[in-house]
C-alpha cells in the first residue's frame, strides 16, 4: 500500500528532532493566537485612556498599559496577527515570484534566464535594509506596502535556489520522456519538475519567514515599518526607545522581546528540522 | 502532383526517411552525426537499427520526433510520416516546438526509453503518468480514463493493475517499470513506436519477456516498431528488416534473414563474428573488431570503415556508392561495386 506521511523516513527523522518539534508546536501556538486574537484578548488594542498611562501589570491589565494607556496584553496578542501576517504574506508573494521566475529561468534558459538573473543580481547588490527604508519613504507606510516590499525583495533567494534545481532536474531523463510524450512545457515545469524540488522550497520558506518577522520588528522599531497605531511586535518595542521606559517600565519591552525571540527561534528550529528530515544523508 | 506520387509511394509505408542529415554544432566544429541516411519502415513491421555506440542510431531515431539537443539540426533530408487516409506529414518541415510536433509525439509516434528507472517521474504514481499521455492526446478526464489505465497495465502483463497504478516508480521492479513505460507509450494508440535500447537496462530473463511482449503487442495492434539496439540476439528475435549503421552512415540494409545468413559488408560480418554462438563449445574465441571508431572531428577520407577493414584497398579512399546487391539488400562497399561490374 501507499506509504502514509506518518510512516515516511522524513517523519521518523523529524520525530527524533526534539527542537524542531518544539518549534512546530510553538509556531502552531502563535498561529492559533493570531487567529483567535479577538477571543483571547477581547479588549480593543487601540483604545486610549490617558488616565491609565504606564500602569503596571495587574488583574485588570495583564501586562500593564503603555504611554497612552492602551492595554498591553491586547496589543501583544493582536500584534501576533500583524507580525505573522506580514511574514506569511511576504513569504507568499516571494514564493510565487521565486518559483515562477526560477522555473522559467532554469528550464527555458536563454534570454529570459539572463534577464531574470541580472534582475536578481540588481536586487541582491543593494543592502536590503537601506533599500527597504528607501522604498518605504517613497510609497508610504502601510501594512500592505510592507508585505509587498518584503515579497518583491525576498524572492531573490528562492529564485536562485529554484533556478539551479531546475537546471539540474531538467537534465533528468524523465523530463526527456515527458517531452517525447508531447507534454506542454509549462506542465513539465510546474507539474512535474516542481514537486521534485518541494523539500528545499519548504526549508527556504520557514527560514525566510523568521527573517521577515525579524525585519518587520527591526523596521517598526525604527518607526519605518507598519504605521505606529497598528499593533505589531516591532511597534510594541518602538515604545521602549526611551531610556526612562527601559529603566522604569520593564513590561513595555520584556514581553515583546521574549515573544519575538521565541517566534524566530522556533521557526528556525523548525526549518533546521525540516532540512534534516529532507536530507537523505541524515 | 508531387504529393500524389508520395501518397502512392507510401501506401504500404508508415515512415520514409530520405537522405537524412543531422549535424551538431560543437566547439570542435561541425559533427555529422547522421549523414545521408535513407530507409523505409513498412506498416506492421519491425525495423532494427544496429551499430556501435555513437554511430548515430539514437540520433536518427530522435530526429524522427525532433527530440534533438538545441545544437543539433536537421540540415537536409525528408521525414515523411503516413497518417493514413492519404495524409502525409512532412515532419522535417515542422518546428520542433510547434503544436503539430507535440501532437505527433506520444500520439502518432511514441518512444520507449532505455532505462525505466530514470525515465519515470519519481513523484507521481504509475497510473497518473499514463494518464498524462492520455490527457494530452485523447483529451480524457481522469475519472473517465481510470478503466483505460487499468486495461493498458493489464495488456502489458502487469498483474494486479488496480493496485500497481497507485504505486510510485520506486515501488516497482525494473521489468515492471519497463512494462509500464511500454504501456505509457501505447496509451494513445500510436502507429509507430521507437524503442531506444528497451532491454539494455534489464536482466536477461526479463529482457526476453519484454521483447516477447513488444512483439505480441506489435502483431496485435498492427503497429510498426523501430528498434535501436547493439544486441544482435535481440535483432534476430524481433526484426523484419535490419539497418546497419557505422559513423552516421548506413553501411548495409537488408531483411533480417539476409543480414544473418548472407552478410555482405565487412563491418556487418565482423559485427556478427563478435557475438558468441551456442553450440560451438566452451573454448570458442570471440573476434573483437580491431581498432576503435574514428573521432567524428577527424574522419578518414573515403570509406569510414577502411582503417579497420581487412579488405581495404586503394579504392577505399573514395566514398563508396550504395548498390543493390540483391533484391532489397543494399551495401555500401567497393568490394561489391567491383563484383557487380564484372558480372
Amino acid at each position: 500500500m501507499n506509504i502514509t506521511i506518518f510512516q515516511s523516513r522524513q517523519f521518523r527523522v523529524f520525530k527524533k528532532h526534539k527542537l524542531a518539534q518544539f518549534g512546530a508546536i510553538t509556531l502552531v501556538f502563535f498561529i492559533l493566537v493570531a487567529v483567535f486574537a479577538d477571543l483571547i484578548a477581547p479588549k480593543d488594542p487601540n483604545k486610549m485612556n490617558l488616565r491609565h498611562s504606564y500602569k503596571a501589570p495587574s488583574s485588570e491589565f495583564f501586562l500593564g498599559t503603555d504611554r497612552i494607556g492602551r492595554d498591553y496584553f491586547s496589543r501583544l496578542v493582536h500584534g501576533t496577527r500583524v507580525s505573522l501576517g506580514v511574514g506569511l504574506g511576504g513569504i507568499g508573494i516571494a514564493t510565487i515570484i521565486g518559483i515562477l521566475f526560477g522555473g522559467l529561468s532554469g528550464y527555458l534558459g536563454g534570454r529570459i534566464d539572463i534577464f531574470l538573473l541580472k534582475l536578481s543580481e540588481l536586487i541582491i547588490c543593494f543592502p536590503s535594509i537601506v533599500l527597504i527604508l528607501m522604498i518605504v519613504t517613497i510609497v508610504g507606510q502601510s501594512l500592505l506596502n510592507l508585505i509587498l516590499i518584503f515579497g518583491f525583495l525576498e524572492w531573490v533567494g528562492l529564485y536562485r535556489l529554484i533556478r539551479s534545481l531546475f537546471m539540474s532536474l531538467k537534465e533528468q531523463e524523465f523530463v526527456e520522456a515527458l517531452e517525447a510524450f508531447g507534454v506542454r512545457k509549462f506542465s513539465i515545469m510546474f507539474q512535474h519538475i516542481l514537486p521534485n524540488a518541494i523539500a528545499p522550497i519548504t526549508v527556504w520558506m520557514t527560514l525566510t519567514l523568521a527573517g521577515m518577522i525579524l525585519a518587520e520588528a527591526g523596521l517598526s522599531f525604527l518607526g519605518m515599518g507598519v504605521p505606529l497605531q497598528v499593533p505589531s511586535w516591532g511597534n510594541l518595542l518602538n515604545g521602549a526607545k526611551d531610556l526612562r521606559v527601559l529603566e522604569n517600565y520593564p513590561w513595555i519591552w520584556i514581553p515583546p522581546g521574549i515573544v519575538i525571540t521565541l517566534a524566530v527561534l522556533s521557526i528556525n528550529f523548525l526549518g533546521d528540522g525540516l532540512r534534516d528530515a529532507f536530507n537523505p544523508k541524515s | 502532383m508531387l504529393l500524389i506520387q508520395k501518397v502512392d509511394f507510401m501506401r504500404n509505408l508508415i515512415l520514409q526517411i530520405k537522405d537524412l542529415k543531422v549535424y551538431f554544432d560543437t566547439d570542435e566544429g561541425l559533427i555529422k552525426a547522421v549523414d545521408g541516411v535513407s530507409f523505409n519502415v513498412e506498416k506492421n513491421s519491425v525495423v532494427a537499427i544496429v551499430g556501435e555506440s555513437g554511430c548515430g542510431k539514437s540520433v536518427t531515431a530522435r530526429s524522427i520526433l525532433q527530440l534533438l539537443p538545441t545544437n543539433a539540426h536537421i540540415v537536409d533530408g525528408e521525414l515523411n510520416f503516413n497518417l493514413g487516409d492519404n495524409k502525409i506529414i512532412e515532419i522535417h518541415k515542422l518546428d520542433r516546438n510547434s503544436r503539430e510536433m507535440r501532437a505527433i509525439r506520444g500520439g502518432e509516434i511514441s518512444i520507449v526509453f532505455q532505462d525505466p528507472m530514470t525515465f519515470l517521474n519519481p513523484v507521481y504514481t504509475i497510473g497518473y503518468q499514463i494518464y498524462e499521455n492520455i490527457k494530452e492526446h485523447l483529451h480524457y478526464k481522469y475519472r473517465n480514463s481510470i478503466a483505460k489505465i487499468h486495461e493498458i497495465l493489464a495488456s502489458v502483463g502487469i498483474s494486479n493493475p488496480i493496485q500497481r497504478s497507485q504505486q510510485f516508480p520506486h515501488e516497482l521492479s525494473g521489468g515492471m517499470r519497463q512494462r509500464s513505460m511500454i504501456g505509457m507509450s501505447l496509451s494513445a494508440n500510436p502507429k509507430l513506436i521507437i524503442a531506444d535500447e528497451p532491454t539494455t537496462a534489464l536482466d536477461v530473463t526479463i529482457q526476453a519477456q519484454v521483447l516477447d511482449l513488444m512483439k505480441k503487442i506489435q502483431n496485435e495492434k498492427g503497429m510498426s516498431v523501430i528498434l535501436i539496439t547493439h544486441d544482435m540476439g535481440v535483432v534476430a528475435e524481433m526484426a523484419d528488416f535490419v539497418v546497419v549503421m557505422y559513423m552516421g552512415k548506413i553501411v548495409e540494409k537488408a531483411s533480417c534473414q539476409m543480414i544473418f545468413n548472407n552478410p555482405k559488408h565487412p563491418y556487418t560480418i565482423k559485427l556478427l563474428e563478435s557475438i558468441p554462438k551456442l553450440g560451438r563449445g566452451r573454448n570458442q574465441k570471440l573476434k573483437p573488431i580491431s581498432g576503435t571508431t574514428p573521432n567524428f572531428t577527424s574522419l578518414p577520407t573515403g570509406c569510414l570503415f577502411s582503417p579497420r577493414c581487412d579488405f581495404a584497398s586503394s579504392k577505399c579512399s573514395n566514398i563508396p556508392k550504395e548498390i543493390e546487391y540483391s533484391d532489397n539488400h543494399f551495401v555500401s562497399c567497393w568490394k561489391y561495386n567491383e563484383e557487380i561490374k564484372e558480372n
